[in-house]
């Protein structure tokens, strides 16, 4: 997930942002819900998936025992970049 | 009643509208004297929303716990099957996911964003799941939330916490408790309630 700080309607929890996970559905093309909110057709359609999150890697400062937790949300494609890809960006 | 009020009391009278509800009334009238929407139209949408309860949700439930072939059709596409057999106009709303709660995975529904909820069908939200404590300590620290749903899980059970953050909305499915094997459906129907298919509680009997 991209770290971005944009303003405006953003469906991107700050929360995730920054962090890896794992894609577990792909939910097909919806209304881009950035441009809607601000008076836009929601043309065009971006693909929202559902990504799992491991709860060690969303809090890693926290103490208490959440083994076995996932976070799964559901996210624009705009906002996801393959991993291999965040490494590359990382390293240059 | 008499006129006089001189033992502290006030008059009855409506409070006065927040800047909110001038907004509504004002966009209201706009839409209606431009002919988009009619004041029938509108009643009756606030209608189906303020009666809609967890009732259909619950009998959702009862059949997918009943029937593996409808229990699968509402996994695959929760929309389509609730629409068919509950036989009632979901189409139009937002989609729809239906997620199933075993003896290993344990899901429970949050929306971090705000409070989107399958209002279809469980109806108006309850005002925890608005709350903020609710909302930012679920994907916190999810098992400490539960447990004080009453709802302890053991540590090998897998806990999926879902953040309806997009155009889905999510019903849990959640475990048959094994008392009620040999339920008949509607039985089954009256004991699933709306916390269960939040995923805040697993179902007790008595």
């Amino acid at each position: 997930v991209q770290s971005r700080l944009p303003a405006g309607h953003i469906r991107t929890p700050f929360y995730l942002r920054g962090k890896s996970g794992e894609v577990l559905r792909v939910y097909g093309e919806f209304l881009d819900a950035e441009r809607l909110a601000v008076g836009g057709t929601g043309l065009p359609a971006v693909a929202v998936y559902q990504v799992a999150f491991d709860w060690d890697d969303l809090w890693p400062y926290a103490s208490g025992r959440s083994k076995g937790v996932r976070v799964l949300a559901d996210l624009q494609e705009n906002w996801l970049d393959p991993e291999h890809e965040q490494m590359q960006e990382s390293s240059s | 009643m008499s006129g006089k009020h001189d033992d502290g009391h006030q008059p009855l009278q409506p409070a006065p509208l927040d800047d909110y509800e001038i907004m509504e009334i004002a966009v209201r009238e706009l839409l209606i004297e431009k002919g988009l929407i009619t004041e029938a139209l509108r009643r009756k949408y606030l209608d189906q929303i303020e009666s809609s309860t967890a009732r259909l949700g619950a009998r959702l439930v009862a059949r997918a716990w009943v029937d593996p072939a409808f229990r699968d059709e509402l996994l695959t596409d929760a929309k389509a099957a609730a629409s068919r057999f509950l036989g009632i106009e979901i189409l139009h709303g937002p989609e729809l996911v239906a997620v199933e709660n075993t003896a290993r995975v344990h899901h429970v529904i949050v929306c971090t964003l705000c409070s989107c909820y399958p209002k279809a069908l469980l109806g108006i939200p309850p005002d925890w799941y608005k709350s903020f404590a609710y909302r930012s300590r679920m994907v916190v620290e999810p098992r400490a939330v539960l447990a004080q749903f009453g709802t302890s899980l053991p540590y090998e059970m897998e806990i999926r916490v879902v953040d309806s953050t997009a155009d889905l909305r999510y019903l849990v499915i959640p475990r048959r408790p094994p008392a009620a094997a040999d339920w008949d459906e509607d039985r089954l129907a009256s004991i699933v309630t709306r916390d269960s298919m939040i995923g805040v509680s697993d179902i007790a009997l008595e």
